[in-house]
């Protein structure tokens, strides 16, 4: 043993470095406040109870270690036995504050256990004794985690009271002999946790990613500030009967509880994120060794259990899996995450624990009634802690959640107590049906069911007239009204539909019978309109195509979709025959009638279009969509969309493109105007400015084109007659919607649309509101459209309530027939519809989503979309969302290129403050490495993003080549050079690609510090993390520091050692 | 639902589509015999689905 009377110098275990970390890079984060609040009832002697106080100080080392940083790297150093230890900000170990009721009581303890501790700050340890009245205290003992975890609270309440019992009987106190103290504990555990490391590299290889089971509060808002007070708690019971059900199944399994509850609980977390591998944290106590058992220290252990769920397995399978992973994970010192490579705290969303509840103490307390006195606690450590212990007969279930992130007031709370209800019945179904397999478990609660029934919507289509009825009906009751509005051209209805009567003639007349499909091939025009009415008077289906395809790609679709007959001014492949748009111009004007049909009118299940999607992969597909699919959704949008005769809709959609149909359909119904963009140069701001666009009523545009528009949202000449603006194809982004309401409050209608080609144009529909809109929002897609049920589907078809995760399945009027010519892949994605009308089919969008607490659908990526950088899995949405967030940054795009994530943005933000935006957010892997801004994001004519077109970033640094440049960046790269150990540091080489972690970051700031005298805070070095980024934010510090100086400190500080 | 046995289903229409081996076919749909894995049963829907149009049309010269 060592001499008592000198300090202990001592390294840290790994489990203290890495809360000696957080805590300096959320230095307000109180969540590692450990505390043990009882109440003391009784006649209280203050002179003993200081005494025992001292004593158990005396004992524990712990109790008496404050935190030195010697060239940020932390050393733990212990007073001798016997030293006075004052709690920080005071001079006296013990305080005695009175406290008027119970109340105030409650309050001043709830200050307490809610305050951070700065560990430069002294030993992490407050000690108060609250007075309510003589004979009734709470005793309220608080610390930092780094000295004390859960079992030394009972260690440190079984020891003080032994001291102040054995004071009051005037005997030594009787206490075990402590063989080893925590900093010896700290280094054995440095070299056990060496040996982990590479176990738990390859445990957590390429982690899955963090997904809570709720909706978060908008993506971007994943920030952890350590803002005190973020967290909130729900607590439930589970049964007795269930509880010796979940013991007597440990039992049968040869396991724990612990085991039993941590399988249902992945259950839980599966069943709502879709994720067959996921990972959950966990604590263990760390004193399998009887020497450890008497302690005060930070001995328990933080350690990650990665759940393999692949397959529905039956619980019990799971279970054996289970605990296999608890035994080998827990039998191994868990490893910072940042030591093998990961950000502190990005891995583990969610945390279950099973305590072992002891209000104790073991032994009398003097002549003290010792009780639970509420604490008050509200910090989050992650999204979602679930703590558990039994109570009596009955296992309590605690959620401790992040307000932050799972929602503040009543919205959270709504969301946290239906999760727990659900783990309740989960937990019911594993005690009585553990042979189940994990999807068959149950886990919905009636108010889920009756949640699924009503937020689907009624897929049953009441009928009615068909489109082409519907503009007949209109061209009878407003014949001269303006129809179509094309530059100086008007075409009353009357006049339109004379013009398609004439070309429908000619269609007949050059060989096209009902049932076939024409194609269209005519850019924006009065003509193009024409065409679409005369295909449908002459019986049949168009086939819109983009008049500036190659000629092979127009060849395959026409080939593809059998169409013979094209309405086009364009040369055609030979086999086809070209129909010229003005055939039968002498009828225009004519006395023909609006009501003598060419051919027998169109029936419901007639087809109405074919449009053509190119898939993701692969050759392009025709959806074909019928009359009542396509009728059913002209009826809502024109009533929806409140369309009369004084509409003017701007058609903005290339035909190609089947918002086309939202555009054209409802408003000729409706016997308003379209006005269309005059052929040529003409843009939509152009449009807008000239005398047609000032009557302007609508405007449906594509969501990235809209985020264009509300960029130069102040130089755009909107008009005064706008009325609403539909949205669709993109999620769209909360900071436009926000700048939208800041423009036109509520004086422009702003609806978010969804929708497949697949499903007829739309699906889904939204007002969105000022409070949809903000910095951190995810503005949703909203609710099903008239004729139309949607489901969220999990795995195995079966329907999903708020909150979980599935792929969004659309059933109703609008379902496609299918894909032209595709037998197989129109049944993949058309499936039976169990809950349409007999032999009813559904399709399957291959989009995740999910319902948000308030009913409408939050639109999460494509199921497939994942992408992946050095075995990370990503979701560009993710990244996309966190850097629209930023407010100078106006439309952003993330996607993979050469093993690099590359972010696309607009807007003046610089890359260097948005890398750090991101990072503050997002784990490592999702920040982007390499930046492009772009003055807009290019678009197809579909008005999506034209990844084709988006340039390559810069050739990739190789970093090395670009060795530092200025003095700042010498700097930086020699710090760096001489820590990491690492020769040739050059201007963009990344730190932590170089081997740092984040305790290295704590030294480069130290030696910054030393160098410079300037104060960089760890964060800093943590986010600016090439030599480039950390000397210019190195440099930025400096000038503000001069800035605040009077000149000789200047001069002085310039001319330090070292520089 | 990859590792699912899956079959083929057919409506009234004629329309065909897959569905759980292990599932009762929702109601308008009748089981064709033919069951294997989801690719199996895609695989034999294109060879024998070879009208796609809905029975109901295809009579009717549409």
């Amino acid at each position: 043993m060592r001499p008592p009377a000198s300090p202990v110098r001592a390294p840290l275990s790994p489990a203290q470095e890495r809360l000696w970390f957080l805590q300096r890079l959320y230095p307000d984060d109180a969540s590692y406040t450990m505390y043990l609040v009882r109440r003391l009832r009784g006649p209280l002697d203050r002179a003993a109870l200081e005494d025992a106080f001292a004593r158990v100080v005396a004992r524990h080392e712990s109790l008496r270690t404050r935190f030195a940083e010697v060239d940020g790297v932390p050393w733990a150093v212990a007073a001798p036995p016997g030293t006075a230890v004052p709690a920080p900000g005071t001079d006296e170990p013990v305080r005695w504050p009175d406290a008027a009721d119970r109340e105030a009581a409650e309050r001043l303890v709830a200050a307490r256990v809610n305050a951070p501790f700065d560990l430069a700050d002294g030993v992490p340890l407050r000690v108060a004794v609250i007075r309510i009245a003589p004979d009734d205290h709470v005793l309220c003992v608080t610390m930092h985690h780094i000295i004390g975890d859960g079992w030394s609270l009972n260690v440190l309440l079984d020891d003080l009271a032994e001291c102040y019992t054995a004071r009051l009987g005037g005997r030594e106190p009787r206490l075990r002999p402590l063989p080893v103290q925590p900093t010896d504990y700290a280094r054995w555990q440095r070299r056990r946790a060496e040996r982990a490391v590479p176990y738990w590299q390859e445990r957590l290889a390429d982690p899955p990613p963090p997904e809570p089971p709720f909706p978060t509060v908008g993506a971007g808002e994943t920030e952890r500030t350590g803002t005190a007070g973020s967290g909130a708690f729900h607590v439930v019971r589970l049964g007795e009967e269930a509880t010796r059900g979940l013991e007597r199944l440990a039992r049968e399994h040869r396991t724990t509880l612990f085991a039993v509850l941590m399988a249902a609980y992945q259950v839980l977390l599966h069943r709502h994120t879709g994720q067959t591998d996921l990972l959950v944290g966990t604590a263990v106590a760390g004193r399998e060794r009887v020497e450890l058992e008497p302690l005060v220290g930070y001995l328990a252990q933080t350690v990650v259990l990665r759940g393999d769920l692949d397959g529905d397995p039956a619980f019990t399978d799971l279970l054996a899996r289970t605990r296999t992973e608890a035994l080998s994970a827990m039998s191994r010192p868990s490893v910072p995450f940042e030591r093998i490579g990961h950000p502190p705290d990005a891995l583990m969303p969610t945390m279950l624990i099973l305590h072992n509840q002891d209000t104790g103490p073991a032994g009398p307390f003097g002549d003290l009634a010792v009780s639970l006195f509420p604490d008050g606690f509200r910090q989050a450590k992650v999204d979602l802690l679930v703590e558990a212990w039994r109570d009596g007969p009955e296992l309590a279930v605690s959620f401790c959640y992040d307000v932050s992130r799972a929602g503040a007031g009543e919205a959270g709370r709504e969301t946290v107590r239906r999760l727990a209800d659900r783990f309740l019945l989960l937990l019911g179904s594993v005690a009585a049906e553990p042979f189940r397999r994990i999807s068959e478990l149950r886990l919905w609660t009636e108010a889920d069911r009756a949640d699924i029934r009503a937020l689907a919507g009624d897929g049953a289509d009441p009928g009615g007239p068909l489109v082409p009825e519907m503009l007949s009906e209109a061209a009878r009751s407003t014949p001269d009204a303006a129809a179509v509005i094309c530059g100086d051209t008007v075409l009353s209805h009357r006049e339109l539909h004379a013009r398609a009567e004439a070309l429908a003639a000619a269609l007949g007349a050059g060989g096209v019978r009902p049932g076939d499909v024409v194609g269209v091939c005519l850019p924006r025009s009065v003509e193009a309109i024409t065409a679409l009415l005369a295909v449908w008077r002459a019986g049949a289906a168009y086939l819109p195509l983009d008049p500036d395809d190659p000629d092979e790609r127009l060849a395959f679709s026409l080939a593809d979709c059998g169409v013979t007959h094209v309405i086009t001014r364009r040369e055609l492949p030979d086999g086809f025959t070209a129909i010229d748009p003005a055939t039968g111009p002498g009828a225009v004007g004519s006395a023909v009638g609006t009501g003598s049909p060419v051919a027998p009118p169109a029936r419901p299940a007639d087809l109405a279009y074919v449009i053509t999607t190119s898939g993701s992969t692969g050759r392009p597909k025709g959806v074909a969509v019928e009359h009542a699919a396509i009728a059913a959704r002209v009826r809502w949008m024109r009533e929806e969309y409140g369309l009369t005769p004084g509409d003017h809709v701007v058609q903005f959609a290339s035909l190609s493109f089947d918002t086309h149909l939202e555009e054209v359909f409802p408003a000729l119904a409706a016997g308003a105007a379209l006005v269309l963009l005059p052929e040529g140069a003409a843009t939509l701001p152009d449009l807008l400015a000239s005398p047609a666009g000032r009557r302007v009523t609508v405007l449906d545009l594509p969501t990235a084109y809209w985020h264009h528009l509300v960029e130069e949202i102040d130089q755009i000449a909107w008009p005064s007659s706008l009325r609403l603006v539909i949205l669709g194809g993109e999620q769209a982004s909360g900071a436009a919607v926000a700048r939208w309401h800041d423009r036109f409050g509520a004086g422009v209608r702003l609806v978010n649309t969804y929708g497949p080609t697949e499903a007829a144009v739309i699906a889904t529909a939204t007002e969105l509101a000022r409070d949809d809109g903000g910095p951190a929002a995810r503005p949703p897609i909203g609710r099903p459209v008239g004729a139309t049920a949607v489901h969220l589907l999990d795995g195995r078809g079966a329907p999903l309530p708020k909150g979980a995760v599935g792929e969004l399945v659309i059933g109703g009027a609008g379902v496609a027939r299918g894909y032209l010519g595709r037998p197989a892949r129109t049944a993949a994605a058309f499936v039976p519809d169990p809950g349409g009308p007999p032999g009813a089919r559904r399709y399957r969008t291959g989009d995740r989503a999910r319902w948000r607490p308030d009913g409408r659908l939050e639109f999460l990526g494509r199921i497939d979309d994942q992408l992946k950088v050095r075995g990370f899995r990503i979701e560009p949405g993710e990244v996309e969302a966190r850097l629209l967030a930023h407010p100078e940054v106006g439309q952003a795009f993330v996607t993979v290129r050469a093993e690099r994530l590359v972010a696309y943005v607009t807007g003046t933000a610089g890359h260097e403050e948005l890398r750090a935006h991101v990072a503050r957010a997002l784990p490592r892997h999702l920040v982007p490495t390499a930046w492009v801004t772009l003055d807009a994001l290019p678009l197809t004519a579909r008005g999506k993003i034209d990844r084709a077109a988006l340039p390559e970033p810069e050739r990739a640094f190789a970093p090395a080549d670009v060795p530092p440049r200025t003095d700042a960046e010498k700097l930086v790269a020699g710090i760096w050079e001489e820590l990491l150990g690492v020769p040739g540091v050059g201007a963009f080489d990344d730190f932590f690609a170089l081997g740092g972690h984040s305790l290295f970051a704590t030294r480069v700031a130290a030696r910054l510090r030393r160098t410079t005298g300037v104060e960089v805070p760890v964060r800093t070095v943590f986010e600016a993390r090439t030599v480039a980024e950390l000397a210019s934010a190195v440099e930025d510090l400096l000038i503000a520091e001069l800035d605040g100086m009077t000149d000789e400190e200047a001069e002085r500080l310039l001319a330090s050692p070292e520089t | 639902m990859t590792d699912s046995r899956m079959r083929v289903v057919v409506n009234d229409e004629e329309q065909y589509s897959v569905w759980w081996s292990d599932h009762e076919p929702p109601t308008g749909w009748t089981a064709t015999g033919f069951e294997g894995t989801r690719e199996e049963c895609l695989d034999h829907i294109d060879t024998v689905w070879t009208d796609m149009r809905p029975s109901g049309v295809r009579g009717r010269d549409r």
